[in-house]
């Protein structure tokens, strides 16, 4: 038993005080409760029900999109809404009559919406109920004509979302659509509300953080007729911040174009049929700045606007899909573009000496497990080649040996030190794939796969990635991290942040290294594998094309280039999923893309172009 | 001897208090959904998170309930040290909202320090009675020069965020403690009046302080803004009449009750419930004031006694001050009624009392 170290005479004295403190404390919130609910219950209950106090929203104009050249790209405009107060309707067979016959909606769907809002104890009959978004200039009119009549009904501004470039960079800038419930649980308590518009794909979502501003709010009352009489309280909405791409919204614009047109070239020539997507990068090696970025096929995200339909939603998504941004979502086998990676290795590693020539011919084919160069299809074979012959015709039998020569590890390490196998860096991280650089620690390969390796079959990945790749390439190992933010700019025009990324990674080789690959990647574009798509052109270009085996579909046809070959200023990576060879297919279109950037104007075709290559260089 | 105690807990305290509890989930469902509809696109948002809170805070209970006392006193120093530096922490990792810092942001949810050193402060205060108790020590320094200087540790750290209602619930609740323990009755004169007096300057000094305060006592001449709140509430209360609209048909709960889910609910529970409804809350906070005084009486040792003072006279307290904001009889001050509000700082910690005023009932004589 405990003991009684208390004086029970204090303790009973002391509760008998704190006990007149508590009953004094009941007396008087007793009286208070019934003075406010049983003798002014009244009073307070014909106030309440005369409030008619309204808290409405300001929606915050969502920032704009603008090109490097402040080209618009996504700005907003004012929509009108018509909704429907039901608190505030007095005779409702009338005025649902009235809307059907002014706004042209079915009466019985009207009413069915009403019925829906209005129902059930806990409807909300002082929230308005929408019925027409984005209403016609006509119809408006006529509603506001006839407001007498129809006591209840409100016409809303609402900033409606618009790309006036249409589908230019559709892809690229995504689209808006409301919030969902899972993306609601973790911005709730930034201002979005259920109702709010939240970028869900490209630019609009990945800069959301900028572009989305504050709402604010009016508490206004309103007189019996619904119409305010004076704002209580108001907080402003906050617009949002606009940012500037580093896009150039013409050479978009060219870029996509060309894309289609080359898409259905290939399609149109007959062989490649099944040709009906791919991508294209042009970006500028010395900082990063991507200058276009197009995946075909795309769209125009004013379809999202106010909502998208069903039937544009499923088409935006048949196969191929539109709303798959292929230059950074997709990743591929880069197939001969990659051999620009493998002749670094193997000068790196000192396996090989330019100069020394390796027989290219069908008698050797056991060598090399009897994997194939794809000359011999045609009969043909590149005989003795040195290296920058190999680059030039894109000889696998010459990549082979130099496979035989290399460890798979190397190899990795020389795609990772070029920024493959990993993200870029790129703003929109979240829809960026790293792609595949496989090492001896991810997998065992067979003699014939570390072959394949030098060809670009054992890696995967995306176009941005090769456009980086071979920006380091073209400017001796500036290793930049892409991006397409330049800056962003307050409501007020003042610049807040500049898209300005830290010093650039290098990627280190010796300068003997990079001659032998800038001369071998000249010479595809002057005598090898691009010549024919090249011929005559006057800046001077080096690339390289690709051709991925993707069976048992056509091979992905890549073209990766530069220019001027020897003053960097625009690099240009284009994939057509399924197009064929690199060099028939892709290389035009890059070639068509640098007229354009250079403002080439006409020149002079050579009237006998050099042969065609063999298929698959 | 034969030990005559009834090994039983006290129903009268266990009961009003699950009362309270399921209740105040009814209460907090109805007056978040609009809300919780708006903001997130799911009624239940609220309601989830604050059933999740119940079933740890029942939890906490049964934890408190559990625990031998002779031992768990012990715990009352590192409690009460951990306490003060969750306050101190605030200050400086503090969530600012209007200027104030009384968040800690745990990336799961938010924390109210100040909400846990409440019972902590008791706890200490009654650990530290039991100890001079039984050391003899009864003079004015031990008795209660060193309690009002441990309560002013606390409420010096509240008061710094700045929480001025936080702060002075703290000094109340510290002289009650003191109150309880010492013979020394002129002192609570001699520290109260400065105290009331020092406030009152205080507040003066800043116009806009004393506006807030008063501002309670007429908030029709300030209706369109500040008072804006006030009315609206009065309006909910005060509609609900003698038998209330109906549970779930309060119109003033959207939009025109602000933090209608956490300190102003019991707006909503007068608007829905009436009178009746207002009254049966107030009822069951009486009961747990009442047998908590009884408990405090019956306890045969400081440190149960002493604690059964301080907690039940802490709910009831807060109890009373969150009902009085909404009736308009004192000024806004953000404190949540206990068991009810909707949110886990609040709560946890009521519920740990509630699970030590069970404890002591259970190891004290229940005759009659």
């Amino acid at each position: 038993m405990g003991i009684r170290v208390r004086d029970r005479n204090m303790l009973e004295n002391r509760t008998r005080t704190i006990s007149w403190i508590v009953g004094a404390m009941i007396i008087v919130m007793l009286s208070r409760l019934w003075y406010l609910q049983v003798i002014k219950g009244r009073y307070y209950m014909e106030r309440a029900e005369q409030n008619r106090l309204a808290k409405v929203y300001l929606t915050a104009p969502r920032g704009e999109i603008l090109d490097r050249k402040g080209v618009v790209l996504a700005t907003n405009r004012t929509a009108y809404s018509i909704s429907i107060v039901p608190k505030d309707v007095k005779d409702k067979e009338a005025v649902l009559d009235l809307l059907a016959r002014l706004t042209g909606m079915k009466r019985e769907e009207l009413a069915a919406k009403y019925a829906e809002h209005t129902k059930g104890r806990f409807s909300q009959p002082y929230r308005p109920l929408k019925l027409v978004a984005d209403a016609d200039p006509k119809i408006l009119a006529a509603i506001a004509e006839r407001r007498y009549e129809l006591e209840g009904v409100t016409i809303d501004e609402e900033p409606y979302r618009t790309y006036p470039l249409g589908s230019v960079a559709g892809n690229l800038i995504g689209y808006m659509g409301q919030v969902n419930v899972d993306e609601l649980r973790q911005l709730g308590n930034q201002g979005y509300r259920a109702m709010s518009q939240i970028g869900k794909a490209g630019v609009e979502r990945g800069m959301e953080e900028y572009l989305h501003g504050t709402d604010g709010f009016n508490r206004i009352e309103v007189n019996s007729s619904a119409s305010p009489v004076s704002t209580l309280a108001a907080i402003d909405p906050v617009p949002g911040n606009s940012v500037v791409l580093t896009i150039d919204a013409g050479l978009q614009q060219e870029a996509e174009k060309l894309l289609k047109e080359g898409i259905a070239a290939v399609r149109a020539a007959g062989k490649y049929t099944k040709v009906k997507s791919g991508s294209l990068v042009a970006m500028d090696p010395r900082n990063g700045e991507v200058l276009a970025m197009a995946s075909y096929p795309d769209y125009d995200p004013s379809v999202f606007i106010p909502s998208v339909s069903e039937k544009d939603w499923n088409k935006l998504n048949s196969s191929p899909s539109s709303l798959f941004n292929r230059a950074i979502s997709g990743a591929y086998p880069p197939g001969s573009t990659f051999k620009a990676i493998v002749t670094a290795a193997a000068l790196e590693a000192g396996v090989v000496d330019p100069n020394e020539k390796v027989l290219c011919s069908p008698s050797v084919a056991d060598k090399y497990y009897g994997m194939r160069c794809m000359s011999w299809a045609s009969g043909t074979s590149h005989g003795y080649v040195d290296m920058y012959t190999a680059i030039a015709t894109s000889c696998n039998i010459y990549f082979y040996e130099m496979g035989r020569r290399l460890t798979v590890d190397k190899l990795a390490e020389t795609a990772r030190a070029f920024g493959l196998g990993a993200k870029t860096g790129f703003e929109l991280a979240a829809i960026e794939n790293a792609g595949k650089v496989p090492s001896s620690a991810d997998k065992k390969f067979m003699p014939g796969e570390k072959l394949s390796y030098t060809i670009g079959q054992m890696v995967t990945v995306t176009p941005l990635q090769m456009a980086r790749a071979y920006s380091a390439v073209a400017t001796r190992g500036i290793l930049c991290v892409p991006t397409i933010l330049k800056e962003v700019v307050g409501p007020d025009g003042v610049r807040i942040e500049t898209g300005a990324k830290a010093e650039p990674d290098r990627v280190t080789l010796s300068s003997s290294t990079w001659d032998v690959i800038s001369k071998g990647m000249r010479m595809t574009v002057t005598k090898g594998t691009a010549a024919r798509a090249f011929a005559g052109f006057p800046i001077p270009t080096s690339g390289k094309t690709g051709t991925a085996q993707a069976p048992p579909n056509d091979s992905h046809a890549w073209f990766a280039c530069w220019a001027p070959s020897d003053d960097p200023e625009i690099v240009v990576v284009v994939m057509l999923e399924n197009g064929g060879g690199g060099g028939a297919s892709s290389a035009p279109i890059a070639r068509d893309l640098l007229e354009y950037y250079f403002k080439v104007g006409e020149y002079a075709v050579p009237e006998v172009l050099p042969e065609e290559m063999p298929e698959g260089l | 001897m034969k030990d005559y105690r009834q090994r039983a807990y006290d129903m009268s305290i266990f009961v009003p208090a699950l009362l309270l509890l399921g209740a105040g989930l009814v209460m907090v469902f109805s007056a978040s959904q609009m809300q919780a509809l708006a903001d997130y696109g799911d009624m239940f948002y609220y309601i989830k998170k604050q059933i999740l809170w119940v079933i740890l805070g029942i939890g906490t209970m049964y934890l408190c309930m559990r625990l031998r006392l002779e031992n768990a006193k012990k715990l009352a120093i590192p409690v009460f040290l951990a306490s003060l530096a969750a306050l101190a922490a605030v200050l400086v990792i503090g969530k600012s909202v209007g200027g104030a810092k009384r968040w800690i942001n745990l990336g799961i949810g938010t924390l109210q320090p100040s909400e846990f050193a409440k019972p902590a402060l008791i706890y200490l205060l009654a650990w530290y009675y039991d100890y001079i108790g039984e050391q003899g020590k009864t003079d004015f320094v031990y008795a209660v020069l060193v309690p009002m200087v441990l309560t002013a540790s606390a409420m010096g750290l509240v008061f710094l965020e700045p929480d001025f209602s936080t702060a002075g619930l703290f000094l109340v609740l510290g002289l009650t403690v003191v109150f309880t323990n010492t013979k020394h009755k002129a002192v609570l004169t001699m520290i109260g009046v400065p105290v009331v007096i020092g406030g009152f300057i205080w507040a003066v000094r800043e116009p806009y302080r004393w506006r807030r305060i008063t501002g309670f006592l007429n908030p029709w001449s300030d209706a369109r803004s500040s008072g804006y709140q006030i009315v609206q509430t009065l309006y909910a209360l005060g509609s609900g009449g003698i038998k209330g609209l109906g549970l779930g048909l309060s119109r003033q709960k959207m939009y025109y009750i602000p933090e209608q889910h956490t300190d102003f609910i019991f707006a909503v529970v007068g608007e829905e419930l009436g009178l009746m409804g207002t009254l049966g809350f107030g009822v069951l906070y009486l009961i747990i004031a009442i047998r908590g005084l009884r408990l405090a009486n019956l306890a045969e040792d400081t440190f149960s006694s002493t604690l059964a003072y301080g907690l039940s006279m802490w709910i009831a307290l807060q109890a009373f001050i969150n009902m009085g904001v909404v009736a308009n009889l004192l000024p806004v001050t953000g404190m949540t009624l206990p068991l009810v509000s909707a949110g886990g700082s609040s709560m946890i910690p009521t519920m740990a009392a509630i699970g030590l005023l069970l404890n002591i009932s259970r190891g004290t004589q229940q005759g009659r």
